[in-house]
């Protein structure tokens, strides 16, 4: 699913972003999964996510940081900001999906339907935005160094703040705590 | 990217992180085409030389930048009418008091207008995550901290420009004429000023958890309290404190 016209643009990398997008898909699919509490919210997360990722793309500099690094800053910081601010990010979504509605449609078919799974993004849902960053980052299988560099953290704080969170998610796992 | 499960999850949460791993291949299929699609219309924007789609996406904080400059070039405008009318009117207390006054409003919007655009444009959004959402709390904080400085004063500024503008008009002295409109417009703003603030406390109070609209929330100190507990925690994270 990458980019139809092959016309190269004259300022940004434009068939590039599709292709980023595409092999780097489910870090969007996990950070708005684990941030939207229904199908639509995770539908309308992932959009938000998206656009961001296009308005920034002009600007994404290799040199500064990895492609998924910058993903996941992107990703985790309009999540955190949409907790806040619903209504902003619901204005600046419909401003450009009108051209893409199509596709829109196609993100918004998206759901989960496993009963294990949910308990486990409501147990993510009781956590604060920033310890929920940690713990998609650390279930995601990304390092503590990564992790650091995502979250502007140390290494050493980022590992005494997940013994505690895998602490406490396994413990509402168990219990089966609601929100 | 994706490491094998296990190599960082506890034991017992393993399957779990393995269904997780697996579990948003829909979304990702939706973000997929998205991706293609706008990457579509920035091609067909760019062949004709122009980028609608991503200026719409842009547009929002444009507006926001656009508004905040705008405010202020109307109070620098404001600082330099009320700073010539004081100096032309030294002689008349009324006016002079009157100038000065709105004068410093003017002079502290400016402040606050600028010193919003700064933290705006420290804001970035690929940057670290706390120090992104950090920069967005101080946004937020002091956004809420000018606008009930910046409006509350015009409960009483309204008098001043009055006078200011029956004596630049009309060539009267509005204070010398009329003493008492003055103190009972004194006495109105303050009576004004207080019960919009009681207003406030009240509506936020029977509100209890649900959200109470959103002036009373910035008038009954609540938004600010809340702005100011959220970056304190955010640094409290960042000194592992939390």
């Amino acid at each position: 699913m990458t980019a139809s016209a092959p016309a190269p643009a004259p300022s940004a990398p434009k068939t590039a972003f599709a292709d980023a997008i595409t092999e780097h898909r489910r870090l969007i699919a996990r950070v708005a999964a684990s941030y939207g509490r229904t199908p639509e919210d995770r539908r309308d997360l992932a959009q938000d996510i998206l656009l961001q990722l296009w308005r920034a793309w002009p600007r994404f500099d290799p040199a500064r940081a990895k492609l998924t690094t910058w993903m996941y800053r992107i990703a985790l910081n309009v999540a955190i900001s949409a907790l806040r601010r619903p209504a902003v990010a619901a204005a600046a979504r419909s401003a450009v999906l009108d051209d893409t509605a199509h596709a829109a449609h196609a993100v918004a078919s998206a759901e989960t339907d496993d009963d294990r799974l949910e308990q486990l993004y409501s147990a993510i849902a009781t956590l604060a935005p920033l310890d929920r960053a940690l713990v998609v980052l650390h279930l995601d299988g990304i390092p503590h160094a990564r992790i650091a560099e995502v979250l502007g953290l140390g290494a050493s704080n980022v590992a005494t703040k997940l013994s505690r969170l895998r602490a406490l998610l396994r413990t509402r796992l168990t219990q089966g705590e609601p929100r | 990217m994706t490491p094998p499960v296990g190599t960082n999850d506890p034991d017992d949460l393993a399957d779990l992180v393995r269904t997780w791993r697996d579990s948003t291949a829909r979304l990702e299929g939706g973000i997929a085409e998205l991706a293609a699609a706008l990457d579509r219309a920035h091609e067909r924007d760019a062949r004709a030389e122009r980028d609608p789609a991503r200026a719409r996406v842009t547009g929002a904080l444009a507006t926001v930048r656009a508004f905040n400059i705008a405010q202020l070039v109307v109070a620098a405008v404001v600082a330099i009418a009320a700073g010539s009318f004081w100096i032309d009117h030294r002689d008349e207390p009324s006016a002079l008091l009157s100038g000065l006054s709105l004068h410093g409003y003017a002079i502290a919007m400016i402040f606050a207008m600028a010193r919003r655009l700064v933290l705006v444009a420290r804001v970035d959004v690929a940057g670290p995550v706390l120090a992104t959402q950090t920069a967005f709390a101080r946004v937020r904080q002091f956004h809420i901290r000018s606008s009930l400085a910046l409006g509350l004063p015009w409960w009483f500024l309204w008098i001043p420009c009055l006078i200011m503008l029956a004596r630049a008009v009309l060539g009267v002295d509005l204070y010398a004429r009329a003493p008492l409109w003055f103190w009972l417009s004194m006495l109105v703003g303050s009576v004004g000023l207080v019960g919009s603030l009681a207003l406030a406390r009240y509506l936020v109070r029977r509100a209890a958890a649900s959200p109470a609209p959103r002036w009373a929330d910035q008038l009954a100190g609540r938004s600010l309290a809340r702005a100011a507990r959220e970056l304190a925690e955010l640094f409290a994270y960042a000194r592992n404190a939390t």
